[in-house]
């Protein structure tokens, strides 16, 4: 086990008033929340730094720790002395991040800080990318995570776990999926598992909501005269008609196409037209005779500029 | 391996009732109705949105490592549902981006002639 320097944690000298301790957990508070952090390994400084805060902010617990002397290096391996008599009055303050776990060091000095209906054991969210195939079909995907358990001893060791989680046909990026007592554990039930999805981006579509957007190119002489277009979907390719006279950045509308869901959403398909390169005469030649035969001036509308 | 496990998709479709989002010591009932008055969430016949299961966790947890009265949760949690839809659209107009161009291409690189000039 490892000596933790709570002080240092905080950013605090061991002379800091109730007022110093409060004002330092509230500024790393806002900086290392979970839920408004955008730094990495915001969840586990911020677990830290609450553990910090249980034992500073309690002046028995604080005047304990603070018996321990000022000798101590942080991660220097600790033993609690002998004739340790530390504090076990009440833990889990109301700012314990969901009834987390402290460390050993933190128990051996105070027992187990979690009392009463905190003892559920902790909430635990994962993150998991799936492709889009796989939210439009439907899957089952192992889920790895490292859960702490408790061994023989009671100590926390942290334990792999793989779960096989179904993940529901249509699934939307972002969306939560709360597997009930997967959690960590705990002596009145073990927590839940929240697991959000992320839909790796897709090379071909993108996904709107239950909407997908497909771009289709299409040659000047499909989109001026009409065609019939393979159009690839999740479900398989379609026949989709171009209606003649199309133009770039025009949408076709493939309904029900897109995600499944209650409704299901639907497909665009947008146009966008791809000139061929004038890289032959044959080829500058037709474009002349374009320019020549069609009187066509794009920027009519700008007028004499 | 494990049998596939089934969860609960947190979405607007599913129900959850007050005793779902009570039990797991996030908020007391009062402090439910006071969520719901603020409108942080909106109950739907009996229940609630399965949704506000993932509201409630988060409010809960804001309030109890910010120290903040619930008044205070409940415009973080508006500024956070409006960054997070930001940066979805960001995210598809980024992702629409992409699929424009083609690869090596680049947007902000007029061409030698097309340059303005003034």
């Amino acid at each position: 086990m490892h000596y933790r320097d709570y002080y240092r944690i905080m950013g605090l000298e061991r002379t800091a008033s109730a007022e110093d301790i409060k004002r330092a957990y509230r500024k790393l508070a806002r900086r290392y929340h979970p839920d408004v952090s955008k730094e990495p390994g915001a969840e586990e400084r911020f677990k830290e730094i609450g553990e910090a805060y249980e034992v500073l902010r309690d002046p028995e617990k604080r005047a304990a720790y603070d018996r321990l002397g000022s000798q101590w290096q942080a991660e220097q391996d600790f033993t609690p002395p002998p004739d340790w008599r530390g504090t076990h009055g009440g833990g889990g303050g109301p700012h314990i991040f969901e009834g987390q776990e402290f460390s050993d060091f933190f128990e051996s000095l105070f027992g187990s800080g979690r009392r009463g209906a905190s003892a559920r054991g902790a909430d635990e969210t994962a993150h998991l990318t799936i492709t889009l195939e796989d939210a439009f079909h439907g899957a089952t995907k192992p889920v790895r995570l490292t859960i702490p358990q408790r061994d023989a001893h009671g100590r926390l060791v942290p334990e792999q776990r793989t779960l096989n989680v179904r993940i529901p046909k249509g699934i939307q990026q972002g969306q939560q999926i709360r597997l009930a007592g997967q959690g960590n554990p705990g002596r009145a039930g073990a927590g839940d598992l929240y697991l959000e999805i992320a839909i790796a981006p897709h090379p071909l579509y993108r996904p709107d909501g239950r909407d997908l957007y497909l771009t289709a190119p299409v040659t000047p002489w499909e989109a001026a005269l009409g065609a019939r277009l393979k159009v690839p979907t999740l479900a398989g390719t379609v026949e989709v008609r171009l209606p003649e006279g199309s133009q770039s950045g025009q949408k076709l509308r493939l309904k029900g196409r897109g995600m499944p869901g209650t409704p299901p959403g639907d497909q665009y398909v947008l146009i966008e037209i791809v000139n061929p390169k004038a890289d032959s005469e044959k080829a500058r030649e037709l474009y002349r005779a374009m320019a020549r035969d069609l009187a066509f001036d794009p920027r009519a509308h700008w007028g004499a500029a | 391996m494990s049998d596939a496990l089934n969860g609960l998709v947190l979405d607007e479709l599913e129900i959850v009732t007050r005793a779902d989002l009570c039990g797991n010591g996030w908020v007391t009932p009062e402090e439910l109705d006071l969520l719901a008055s603020l409108g942080v969430i909106h109950g739907r016949g009996q229940g609630y949105p399965a949704t506000c299961l993932r509201i409630v966790r988060r409010a809960a947890r804001l309030k109890r490592g910010l120290e903040a009265d619930w008044e205070a949760v409940a415009v973080i949690m508006d500024l956070l549902h409006e960054v997070e839809a930001l940066k979805s659209e960001l995210r598809g107009l980024k992702a629409r981006e992409r699929q424009r161009l083609a690869p090596g291409d680049d947007p902000h690189v007029f061409p030698e002639d097309g340059e303005p000039r003034d």
